[in-house]
C-alpha cells in the first residue's frame, strides 16, 4: 500500500476540513482563524473566509446545498453561502470552544460539540437550536450524526463515547407542513423548556474503555459499529445493537495522542491519524497494523475522507494533505477486440466486439492482500500475462491463461514465475523484458523465466514499452524516450518529454503518444515528434482512433488531437475513465470501480478538422452537409487556420459574409453580399478588392455606388472609355464641380471644353493661352476681343509650352475586364456553386446551370428597372438641364447612381442569362514550384530563374553555362502533346515522376536525370572511355555525369547516400 | 432541331446525337481518331440523303480536307451561295492557312469580325457547327472565354463539350471538365469522343487514371480504321505518364511510319528519348525533324523561349 498525495497545501495549523461532495474542493479552518477553501485538483486556492477570531476547529459542507458551516473558538457558530462569498448568519449560544460542527444528511439540522460539555443540534433554516444533548462531563470534542439512522455519537475528555438516540427530534419535526399554528407555537415553547432534561434526544450508551480523553468518535457507513480515537494512544472498535454495545478490540501502535480515526468507506481498513506525526491504516477485521506513514514535522489534527471518491485528507501543523491509499487505474491492456483487465484481484476479459465480459484468473495471491497490480502484458501466441504489482520495490508474475474460459474465476496456474522487476512487458512471442530500475538492469527472459540477455540502459530509466518490434524498446528516461534496439544494444532514437507514464501505439504502428503528467507527445515511430500538447491537468489515458486521431481522457474530459498538433474537447466527465478502445462514435473505457463503460461520443468536430487538414475536400463538403456544423467557433476556426473559402459557406450574416468573401477574394459573394448591405465602407473595400484582381467592371460600380467621381473618372481614362468619361464632364457640368470638369476636358483632351470652362470660372488669360496654344485662333481672338484687348497687348508669352493630347486609346476595354488576377479557387467553391446540391450556400454567379438564374435574375430585373428609371431621368435631365440654364437646383445626387447604371445593369442582366466565363486554375508547371525546393523541379516546371537562385543558395554555383543543356533537357522531358479535337492545337500534359499521385500538392515533375540512369548507361560508358585510355573524353563524360547528378532528385535515404558517394 | 436530325443518312448519327453507333460511320468517331480520308471517303461514296444530311455531309468533308490541311480545296469550292455553316468552315480554312502561313495578322481582324456578324444571329448561334467552327478559331485566337461563352449554349452535342473540355484543361480548370464530363457520361456514355474526352481528362488528373485513359486508348486503337497516328500519340502520352517509355517510343515510331513529320508524335519522341536516356544526338534529330516539319510548333517555340530565358537568367549570377 502506498500513499499517493494529490494535493498538499502549506497554511497555519490546520485544525478541520470538509470536501465538497461534488466539486474537486476542500475547506481548511485554520488554527488562525482563516477558513481556505482549495481546488485540490488544480491546486489553487479558491477563497477565504475571515470572519472568526480565534482558531477554527469544526468545519462542514452541505451535502447539496452551496452552504457550509465552521465553528470556533470564539463560540459562534457559523453559515456561509460559498457562492455569495458571504456568512449568511451566525448560531450563538454555546458558552466555550466549539469543537466539531456537522450538517445533517436531510433535516435542516447542525450538530455541534463544545467544550461547553453540551452537544446542540440547530436548525439552520430557522436559525436556532431545537435541541441540547447534555450528560458529558468535560470537553466535548466531536459529535456526528449517524449517516443513515437517527444517532449521534460523541466522544469527550470525560473519557466516555457516548451514542444518543435523537428519533424523538425527528419525529417532533416530521411533516412540519402538517402541523397547525399551535404545534409550532407549543413546541418552540417546549424545546426553550427542556433544555436540560428533554426527550427529544436521549443518551442510549455510554462507552467507557478509554484511559484517557477520546479526541474523536465515527459511525461505520454501513455496519453497526463505531470507531473512536483517544490521548490513551489507542484506536477502539466498537460495536452495537438495539439493546447494548460493547467494545471489540483496540489498536495500539501511535505513540502519542491519536487525532482522528475513520473506517475507510470501500475497504475494510480504519484509517487514524495522530499527534505521533503519522498516518496509520488498520486491518478492520484483524485489528493489525497494515501501514505507517510518517511525517518529519508535522503533527495530525484531523482526519476526514471523501463522501464520494476514494480520497482522504489530513490537517496537521504546516497545512494538509490529499492523498489516496491505492492507485485506481486497473491495470489492462488491450489486444485487437479483448481488453485484459483487473477488477478485485480477477483477470477479466472483455470483448469489444460482443460486449461479453468473463472472469478468467484469480490473482488473489499476487502482490498482497492491499497491493492491486500497476500493469498487465498480454502475450496472444502463448496466452501467457505478465503482472507487475508494486510489493517488494517491484514484483512481476508470468502465468498462463487456462486453455477454455468457462465463467468460473481459477486460481492462477501455479508455475509460479516471479522475479522482482518494476516494468516487465512482453517483447516477442516467447521473450520478455524486465527493468530493474534500482540496479538499472533490464533483463531479456525466455517464457521459463531464465535469464536470455542482460543490458545496461544507456541511461538512467523509469520504465520501459514496447516499441512495437521484438528487438526494440522504448526506454522512458526522466527527461527523454529513447528508443533502443535490444540486439545491437544501441540508441536508434530519441525524443525530450518529461517522464512519461504510458505509451499508447497506433493501430498501424505508425505513430505513438507518450503520455506523461501533463504532456501528451505523439510522435511517428522513429520517435520524431509531430506535436506536443500540454494539459493543466492530469493526462489520464488515451487510444487512437481508427483514423489516426487520438482520444485522450485527463481528469475531467475526454478530448482529442489530431497528430499535427490541434486538440479540443469531445465531451465532460464526472469522474475519470481510462480509455481502452475508440471505435466509431463510442470510446470504451474503464472507470475507477473498474467497470467496463462505453461513452458516445460526437466525432464530428474532430473529423471535419482531420478532413481539412487532409485537404480531403470530399469528406469536409460531406460533413457540413450532413451535420449542423454551424456556428461562431466553427467559422473562427476555419478563418483562423486560413481556410476563409470554406467559412464562407456557414455564414448567412451578410456582413460577415462579405468579409470573408474579401478575404479569399470572392468577388461574385462580396459583390452580392455588398449589394444586399449596401453601405459605403463595404463599396470601398470591395472597389479596393476588385481593382487588385483587375476585374474593372467590379471597381467601376462600387466607385459608382460611393460617387468617387474622381476615381471613376480615372478608371474610364485607364479604360479607354471615353463614352463614360463625356458623361462624367456632363455629371461634372451640373455637379457645379469646375475642378472635376477640367480634369475630365483634360483627359477627354477635349480643348474647346477647357477653354469655355476657364472662360466661365474668369480665368481668361489662362483660357485665351489654352486657346492659343491649342491653335483655336479664332475662339482666342474672341476672348482678347471680349476682355479688350489686341494681341499685341499680350506680351511675354511662354514659349517652350507643348500641347498636351491625351493618347487614343487602342483598346477600349469597356466590355471586358482585365485579365483578372488568379484567385485560387478551392474545390468549395466548385462544389458549392452547384445549387441543386448544396443546401447551404446561395448560389454564386458562375454558372450556366438554369438553377442559378433565380436569384441573379432577381437582381437583372431590379436593375433593369432601374434602367428605365435611369433612362427616364435622363431624358428629364436633358429637359430640365435646357431648362435650367443655371445648372442649379438639379438634384444630382439623388438620381447619379440611376443614371449611371444602365450601362451595367444590362451587362448583369445578359450575365444572368449567359455564360460567364470561369477564371483560369493553376498551371500544374506553378504547382511543381510551389511543391518542391528542388533546384531540378524548378527547371523542368521551367521556372529558370529560381532553379538557377537555389542553386546558387544551395551549392553556391555562379556559373550556369555548363548546365545548359542539362536544364533544357529536363525541361523538355517534362511535357507531352496530346492531339484533342480537330484543326485545334494539341493540349500539354505534364508528365509526373509521382504518377500514383492525384493530390495537386504532392505532384512533382518527372526529371530526364534520374540516378537509375546514370548509373547503368552514363557512368559504365565513361569507365569504358577511362579504361580505354581516352582520357580527355572520360573527363567530359564525368564532368556531364556530375552536373546532372545536380539535378537529380531521389526520395529515399539509401539513394542519397549512393548519390553522395558517386559525386565524390 | 432534333428533326433535322432524325435523317435517313445513319452515317452521321453517331455525330449528331453524341450516341456512337458500332457500324455506323461518324465524324465524331472517325474524324476525331484522326482518320480524315475515311470521311472524305465516305462522304463522297453515299447518295442517297437529303438536303440536310447533304449538307452536313459536306460540312465534315471540308472540315476533314481541313484536318488534312488542304485548305485551297474548301476555299476554292465553297462559293458565298452557300449555306451559312459551309461558309464559316470556309472561314476556318482562310484562317487556317492564314496562320499556317505565318500571314495572320492581316486576317485575324477579318475574320473575327465575320465571326461576331454570324453569332448575332441567334440561330447561327445554336447551330452546332458554327459553335464548333467559333470556338475552334476563338481557341486558335487565344480567346478561351469567348469560346467558352459560344460553346455553353450547345444542345448535347458532344463536339461542342468535347471543345469545351478541351478549354477547361486549356485553362487548367481540370475541375471544372470533370463536372462537365460527368454530366456527358450521363448523355453519351459510350461514345467514342465521349471515352475519349474521360481519357483527356483522365491524363490530367492522374493516379489510377492513367491507366484508365490507357485501356480507352488501347481499346480504340483495336479497331483498325482508328489506329491513327493520332490514337498512337495518345496511347504513348499514357505510356510516358506511366513510366513505361520502351513501350511508349514503340508507340511512336509506329506512329512516325505512318507520317513522318507528325508534329506531336515528334514532340513526345523527344520526350521519351530524353526519359529513357537516351544520347543527345537522338534527341537533336527529331528536333531537327521538328523544326523541318512545323517550325511554329509550341513546343519548339516555348524552347527558344527558355533557352533565351537561361541566357538571361545565367548572367545574372555571373560573377563580376
Amino acid at each position: 500500500m502506498q500513499m499517493l498525495t494529490k494535493f498538499e497545501s502549506k497554511s497555519n495549523r490546520v485544525k478541520g476540513i470538509a470536501f465538497h461532495p461534488k466539486r474537486p474542493w476542500i475547506l481548511a479552518s485554520l488554527h488562525n482563524g482563516c477558513i481556505q477553501l482549495w481546488d485540490y485538483r488544480m491546486g489553487t486556492l479558491l477563497e477565504r473566509f475571515d470572519e472568526h477570531d480565534g482558531p477554527v476547529r469544526g468545519i462542514a459542507f452541505h451535502p447539496t446545498q452551496p452552504l457550509f458551516v465552521s465553528g470556533g473558538d470564539d463560540y459562534k457558530i457559523k453559515v456561509w453561502n460559498y457562492k455569495t462569498r458571504k456568512c449568511l448568519f451566525t448560531l450563538n449560544g454555546h458558552l466555550d470552544y466549539v469543537r466539531t460542527v456537522f450538517f445533517h444528511h436531510e433535516y435542516p439540522w447542525i450538530l455541534s460539540a463544545s467544550d461547553d460539555q453540551t452537544i446542540r443540534i440547530w436548525n439552520w433554516q430557522s436559525r436556532n437550536y431545537i435541541a441540547t444533548l447534555t450528560g458529558h462531563n468535560h470537553y466535548v470534542m466531536c459529535a456526528q450524526f449517524h449517516p443513515k439512522e437517527d444517532l449521534v455519537v460523541s466522544a469527550s475528555l470525560d473519557q466516555t463515547v457516548r451514542i444518543w438516540d435523537i428519533s424523538g427530534l425527528r419525529k417532533k419535526n416530521a411533516a412540519p407542513s402538517s402541523m397547525t399554528f399551535e404545534d409550532t407555537l407549543h413546541r418552540s415553547q417546549t424545546a426553550q423548556t427542556d433544555i436540560f432534561a428533554n426527550s427529544d434526544a436521549i443518551v442510549k450508551y455510554v462507552l467507557e474503555g478509554h484511559d484517557r480523553g477520546v479526541n474523536w468518535a465515527t459511525f461505520h457507513p454501513t455496519l453497526p459499529l463505531i470507531v473512536s480515537a483517544g490521548d490513551d494512544r489507542q484506536i477502539k472498535i466498537w460495536r452495537y445493537s438495539d439493546n447494548k454495545a460493547w467494545e471489540i478490540d483496540t489498536c495500539r501502535g501511535h505513540f502519542n495522542n491519536v487525532s482522528a480515526a475513520l473506517f475507510h468507506p470501500r475497504q475494510e481498513l480504519i484509517i487514524s491519524d495522530a499527534e505521533d506525526k503519522t498516518i496509520r491504516v488498520w486491518d478492520m477485521t484483524k485489528r493489525t497494523l497494515v501501514q505507517t506513514f510518517r511525517r518529519e514535522l508535522d503533527r495530525f489534527w484531523v482526519l476526514t475522507a471523501h463522501p464520494e471518491l476514494n480520497l482522504f485528507a489530513a490537517g496537521h501543523d504546516n497545512g494538509l494533505i490529499v492523498f489516496k491509499l491505492e492507485r485506481e487505474r486497473p491495470a489492462y491492456a488491450v489486444h485487437q477486440t479483448s481488453l485484459f483487465y483487473i477488477k478485485d484481484k480477477i483477470l477479466r476479459v472483455y470483448e469489444f466486439t460482443d460486449a461479453t465480459d468473463m472472469p478468467v484468473v484469480s490473482v488473489r495471491k499476487i502482490g498482497g492482500q492491499y497491493v492491486n497490480p500497476r500493469s498487465l502484458s498480454y502475450n496472444p501466441a502463448e496466452r501467457a500475462i505478465i503482472l507487475t504489482t508494486p510489493t517488494d520495490g517491484g514484483t512481476y508474475d508470468l502465468f498462463h491463461l487456462p486453455k477454455d474460459i468457462t465463467g468460473e474465476p481459477r486460481e492462477a496456474s501455479g508455475d509460479g514465475k516471479r522475479g522482482s522487476g518494476t516494468s516487465a512487458i512482453f517483447t516477442a512471442r516467447n521473450r520478455f523484458a524486465v527493468l530493474d530500475k534500482t540496479r538499472q538492469q533490464i533483463e531479456i527472459r525466455d517464457l521459463t523465466n531464465i535469464v536470455t540477455k542482460a543490458i545496461k540502459p544507456p541511461a538512467t530509466v523509469n520504465e520501459i514499452f514496447n516499441a512495437g518490434s521484438s528487438n526494440l524498446l522504448l526506454l522512458s528516461t526522466s527527461t527523454s524516450v529513447i528508443l533502443y534496439d535490444i540486439q545491437q544494444r544501441q540508441t536508434v532514437g530519441e525524443i525530450n518529454t518529461p517522464p512519461v507514464k504510458y505509451v499508447i501505439w497506433s493501430a498501424d504502428h505508425s505513430q505513438v503518444a507518450l503520455l506523461s503528467k501533463h504532456t501528451i507527445t505523439i510522435a511517428n515511430k522513429t520517435l520524431e515528434q509531430s506535436c506536443l500538447i500540454h494539459e493543466t491537468i492530469r493526462i489520464k489515458s488515451g487510444a487512437w482512433d481508427d483514423a489516426g486521431i487520438f482520444i485522450y481522457s485527463t481528469l475531467n474530459h475526454i478530448k482529442y488531437a489530431l497528430s499535427q498538433g490541434d486538440n479540443g474537447i469531445i465531451r465532460t466527465l464526472d469522474q475519470p475513465v481510462y480509455l481502452t478502445k475508440v471505435k466509431g462514435k463510442s470510446v470504451h473505457c474503464l472507470d475507477r470501480d473498474g467497470k467496463t463503460r462505453a461513452i458516445s461520443i460526437d466525432p464530428t468536430e474532430y473529423r471535419f478538422k482531420l478532413a481539412l487538414i487532409k485537404r480531403n475536400y470530399d469528406e469536409v463538403l460531406q460533413i457540413i452537409r450532413s451535420s449542423n456544423l454551424v456556428g461562431q467557433a466553427i467559422i473562427a476556426y476555419l478563418q483562423k487556420k486560413g481556410y476563409p473559402e470554406v467559412a464562407l459557406h456557414f455564414v448567412r450574416d451578410d456582413k460577415t459574409r462579405f468579409d470573408l468573401a474579401l478575404e479569399c477574394g470572392n468577388i461574385e459573394v462580396a459583390l452580392e453580399t455588398a449589394k444586399k448591405m449596401d453601405r459605403d465602407d463595404c463599396w470601398n473595400k470591395l472597389g479596393v478588392e476588385a481593382l487588385r484582381q483587375g476585374n474593372h467592371q467590379v471597381v467601376e460600380m462600387a466607385y459608382q455606388r460611393v460617387k468617387n467621381y474622381d476615381r471613376l473618372s480615372f478608371l474610364y481614362l485607364c479604360t479607354g472609355n471615353v463614352e463614360k468619361l463625356r458623361k462624367m464632364l456632363k455629371i461634372a457640368e451640373l455637379r457645379n464641380d469646375n475642378m472635376s470638369r477640367f480634369h475630365n476636358s483634360l483627359f477627354l483632351g477635349d480643348v474647346e471644353e477647357r477653354v469655355r470652362l476657364l472662360k466661365e470660372v474668369g480665368q481668361l488669360p489662362l483660357a485665351y493661352l489654352t486657346a492659343q496654344s491649342h491653335g483655336l485662333i479664332e475662339e482666342a481672338e474672341s476672348i482678347l476681343a471680349a476682355s479688350g484687348l489686341t494681341p499685341e497687348d499680350i506680351t511675354d508669352l511662354p514659349t517652350n509650352g507643348q500641347l498636351l493630347k491625351p493618347p487614343t486609346p487602342i483598346i477600349r476595354q469597356q466590355d471586358s475586364n482585365w485579365p483578372l488576377l488568379t484567385v485560387s479557387r478551392s474545390f468549395f467553391d466548385s462544389a458549392f456553386a452547384n445549387p441543386e446540391s448544396n443546401p447551404l450556400a446561395a448560389p454564386l454567379a458562375f454558372s450556366d446551370a438554369a438553377e442559378g438564374i433565380g436569384e441573379i435574375g432577381d437582381w437583372g430585373e431590379d436593375d433593369m428597372g432601374f434602367g428605365e428609371e435611369g433612362e427616364k431621368t435622363n431624358d428629364q435631365q436633358r429637359l430640365s438641364g435646357e431648362a435650367l440654364e443655371e445648372g442649379s437646383g438639379w438634384d444630382i445626387d439623388a438620381d447619379l447612381g440611376t443614371q449611371l447604371d444602365p450601362r451595367i445593369t444590362e451587362e448583369l442582366a445578359n450575365g444572368s442569362q449567359e455564360f460567364v466565363p470561369p477564371p483560369s486554375g493553376t498551371n500544374e508547371s506553378e504547382l511543381w514550384i510551389h511543391n518542391s525546393p528542388l533546384a531540378a523541379d524548378h527547371i523542368a516546371a521551367g521556372s529558370f530563374e529560381t532553379a538557377m537562385q537555389l542553386l546558387n543558395r544551395q551549392i553556391g554555383a555562379v556559373n550556369f553555362a555548363p548546365l545548359k543543356s542539362h536544364f533544357l533537357k529536363t525541361f523538355q522531358a517534362t511535357r507531352t502533346y496530346l492531339p484533342t479535337n480537330v484543326s485545334l492545337p494539341s493540349l500539354v500534359y505534364h508528365v509526373r515522376r509521382n504518377p500514383e499521385e492525384t493530390e495537386t500538392r504532392r505532384v512533382l515533375p518527372i526529371l530526364a536525370n534520374n540516378f537509375e540512369n546514370i548509373r547503368s548507361t552514363q557512368l559504365p560508358e565513361a569507365y569504358k572511355t577511362t579504361t580505354l585510355g581516352k582520357f580527355q573524353d572520360a573527363i567530359v563524360q564525368f564532368r556531364t555525369i556530375i552536373h546532372s547528378l545536380l539535378l537529380v532528385a531521389v526520395s529515399k535515404k539509401p539513394e542519397v547516400d549512393k548519390v553522395c558517394v558517386r559525386a565524390y | 432541331m432534333t428533326s433535322l436530325y432524325k435523317i435517313p443518312a445513319e452515317i452521321y448519327t453517331g455525330y449528331n446525337t453524341g450516341a456512337f453507333e458500332v457500324g455506323k460511320f461518324s465524324f465524331a468517331g472517325t474524324g476525331i481518331s484522326g482518320s480524315y480520308q475515311q470521311v472524305i471517303n465516305e462522304a463522297n461514296s453515299r447518295t442517297q440523303v437529303s438536303e440536310a444530311a447533304k449538307l452536313e455531309r459536306k460540312t465534315y468533308l471540308y472540315r476533314a480536307y481541313i484536318a488534312q490541311g488542304k485548305y485551297n480545296i474548301v476555299i476554292s469550292e465553297v462559293k458565298d451561295s452557300d449555306a451559312v455553316e459551309l461558309r464559316t468552315v470556309k472561314l476556318l480554312a482562310v484562317y487556317l492557312q492564314a496562320k499556317a502561313a505565318g500571314q495572320l495578322d492581316s486576317k485575324r481582324e477579318e475574320t473575327l469580325n465575320e465571326l461576331s456578324e454570324l453569332l448575332k444571329e441567334p440561330a447561327n448561334s445554336l447551330n452546332s457547327t458554327i459553335q464548333i467552327i467559333s470556338g475552334t478559331i476563338y481557341y486558335h485566337e487565344g480567346l478561351l472565354e469567348d469560346a467558352l461563352k459560344v460553346l455553353m449554349k450547345n444542345n448535347k452535342n458532344l463536339e461542342c463539350v468535347a471543345l469545351i473540355i478541351q478549354i477547361y484543361l486549356q485553362m487548367d480548370r481540370v475541375d471544372l471538365a470533370k463536372r462537365e464530363l460527368a454530366a456527358t457520361k450521363s448523355w453519351a456514355e459510350d461514345a467514342m469522343l465521349a471515352q475519349l474526352i474521360e481519357a483527356w481528362v483522365g491524363l490530367r488528373t492522374g493516379g489510377d487514371k492513367y491507366q484508365e485513359s490507357y485501356y480507352i486508348y488501347e481499346e480504340i486503337a483495336q479497331s483498325p480504321s482508328s489506329n491513327t497516328v493520332k490514337i498512337l500519340n495518345g496511347q504513348a502520352v499514357c505510356h510516358i505518364h506511366l513510366g513505361r517509355y520502351p513501350e511508349a517510343e514503340g508507340l511512336l515510331l509506329e506512329a512516325l511510319n505512318k507520317n513522318n513529320d507528325d508534329p506531336e508524335t515528334l514532340v513526345n519522341l523527344i520526350v521519351v528519348s530524353n526519359l529513357s536516356g537516351k544520347s543527345s544526338d537522338v534527341v537533336n534529330r527529331y528536333t531537327t525533324q521538328l523544326k523541318e516539319a512545323s517550325p511554329n510548333h509550341p513546343f519548339l517555340q516555348d524552347l527558344d523561349l527558355k533557352n533565351s530565358l537561361f541566357d538571361r537568367a545565367a548572367q545574372k549570377f555571373v560573377l563580376a
